[in-house]
């Protein structure tokens, strides 16, 4: 069993490539394949299919299949998680002042003057025959919440499609899995303890699937002298005053598991093992105050640490 | 006159069956070999328990959620979504659901110079997770919420 591995920046965030038995080339092909679904995906990019579809105002937008894919799956994912992930919160993200890449400030996003937060997607029209998508005036889309983990999934595929055996794909930590691991129990992952960055808080192996972590501690900024994040309650329509600090959930494919975390993490500490049970997940947190909560197949962590229960 | 509940149950089902077979096609061996019980989630001693909100009640939108399973299907992603009955965000139950409308293709699109949209990833069961201690005999991914 050859194992091989590729790291590199995409999307704004580190991503590592981990192939067993891939054939040469491939992990590089990987590599320019996530750039070019960065490419149609990117809010930040004025020619991506997003910005193109956000700039529309009810036109309908010619786009990539792969573009296609992700809307399906932002309108699955927002059922699943009853619209606690909810991709039409971007005004209000680009409102806090989220507007310009991280990686890249110069480039940023640009909407019409008319978006609002509608909630939801039940307005927005994919027409799979003819390949657009339609979003009504008012309406703007953001990958962020799922795209990572789609992405890592799609190229999942393609490295088992051209012959490697196994494949890991981890997008700024939103991963997908599959196939032959490196060790019999399964791919190792490692959680990251968000009062430690770069500490481990625990390591754990799964077969197949996706991991996905979200957090309050990373992807903040300065808006009006006030330090804001990402998470978007759109209950509220407001930065989330959530009392967890990360929540890392693995399911059953990337984009749910990031789908997944995004709302686990609005639900808060006392409904968090219950919301992971409810919709069958295996999940761990760390709350703003430091307590570790896990679902019981993760109950023992490698840090040492013990959960405790809400 | 013909019940519009079991109407639309009829063409939810069917699209669960076509997503159903689409997502075997593409799976892998192993879990194309697993038995029923595990292929839905059921661990061994497990009662898997149903989902919360039921399937009892079927609104007006199944049809347009049945074509986007279509859509998401044809492109072997995803899973259908039981639950019909959604809760809002704060608890509390609302009504039918509204989802895209969708056209759904006669054929699943093929993505120019790549393959499509058909990942093997999607699993039907929950991942079977085992915590362990760290470990140098294999590349090891990291989470962190960095994205």
């Amino acid at each position: 069993m050859a194992v091989t591995e590729h790291r590199f920046r995409v999307m704004a965030s580190d991503a590592h490539v981990i192939a067993v038995d891939a054939p040469a080339g491939a992990l590089t092909e990987a590599q320019r394949m996530l750039e070019r679904i960065e490419h149609r995906w990117s809010r930040f990019l004025s020619d991506s299919d997003i910005s193109r579809i956000n700039l529309a105002e009810g036109r309908p937008v010619a786009v990539d299949p792969l573009t296609l894919t992700l809307i399906a799956t932002m309108a699955e994912a927002w059922s699943a998680t009853q619209g606690r992930y909810d991709p039409t919160v971007l005004p209000l993200l680009v409102a806090d002042g989220y507007r310009c890449s991280i990686d890249q400030p110069s480039r940023v996003t640009i909407l019409p003057a008319t978006t609002r937060h509608v909630g939801g997607l039940a307005a927005v029209a994919i027409d799979a025959e003819r390949r657009t998508v339609t979003a009504p005036t008012g309406v703007a889309l953001d990958p962020g919440g799922i795209g990572k983990g789609l992405a890592a999934e799609l190229v999942v595929a393609r490295l088992l499609a051209v012959g490697a055996g196994g494949a890991l794909v981890d997008v700024g930590g939103d991963l997908a899995c599959a196939g032959t691991a490196p060790l019999p129990r399964g791919w190792p992952v490692t959680v990251d303890n968000p009062d430690d960055p770069g500490a481990d808080l625990i390591t754990f192996t799964v077969r197949a699937g996706g991991v996905a972590t979200s957090s309050t501690r990373s992807r903040r900024w300065v808006h009006d002298g006030a330090v804001r994040h990402h998470v978007v309650d759109p209950a509220s329509g407001a930065m989330s005053d959530t009392d967890l600090a990360a929540v890392t959930v693995i399911a059953r494919s990337g984009w749910l598991a990031e789908a997944h975390a995004t709302a686990a993490i609005l639900v808060g500490r006392v409904q968090l093992l219950g919301y992971l049970e409810v919709h069958d997940l295996s999940g761990l947190a760390v709350t703003t105050t430091g307590v570790l909560l896990a679902t019981p197949d993760l109950s023992e962590t490698s840090s040492g640490r013990t959960p405790v229960s809400p | 006159m013909t019940d519009p509940h079991v109407h639309d149950h009829t063409i939810a089902d069917a699209q669960r069956a076509r997503v159903e077979a689409l997502r075997q096609r593409h799976a892998p061996r192993a879990e194309r070999a697993a038995s029923p019980a595990v292929a839905h989630g059921a661990a061994p001693g497990r009662k898997r328990r149903p989902h919360p909100a039921g399937r009892s009640r079927v609104g007006v939108a199944a049809f347009s959620v049945a074509g986007m399973l279509g859509l998401v299907g044809v492109m072997g992603l995803a899973r259908p979504v039981s639950s019909a009955t959604p809760t809002s965000p704060d608890g509390t139950t609302a009504g039918p659901r509204p989802v895209p409308t969708v056209t759904p293709a006669p054929t699943a699109p093929a993505a120019p110079g790549e393959a499509t949209a058909a990942p093997p990833v999607a699993l039907t069961a929950r991942p079977r997770v085992q915590v362990t201690t760290p470990t140098t005999a294999a590349p090891t991914a990291r989470t962190n919420g960095s994205h």
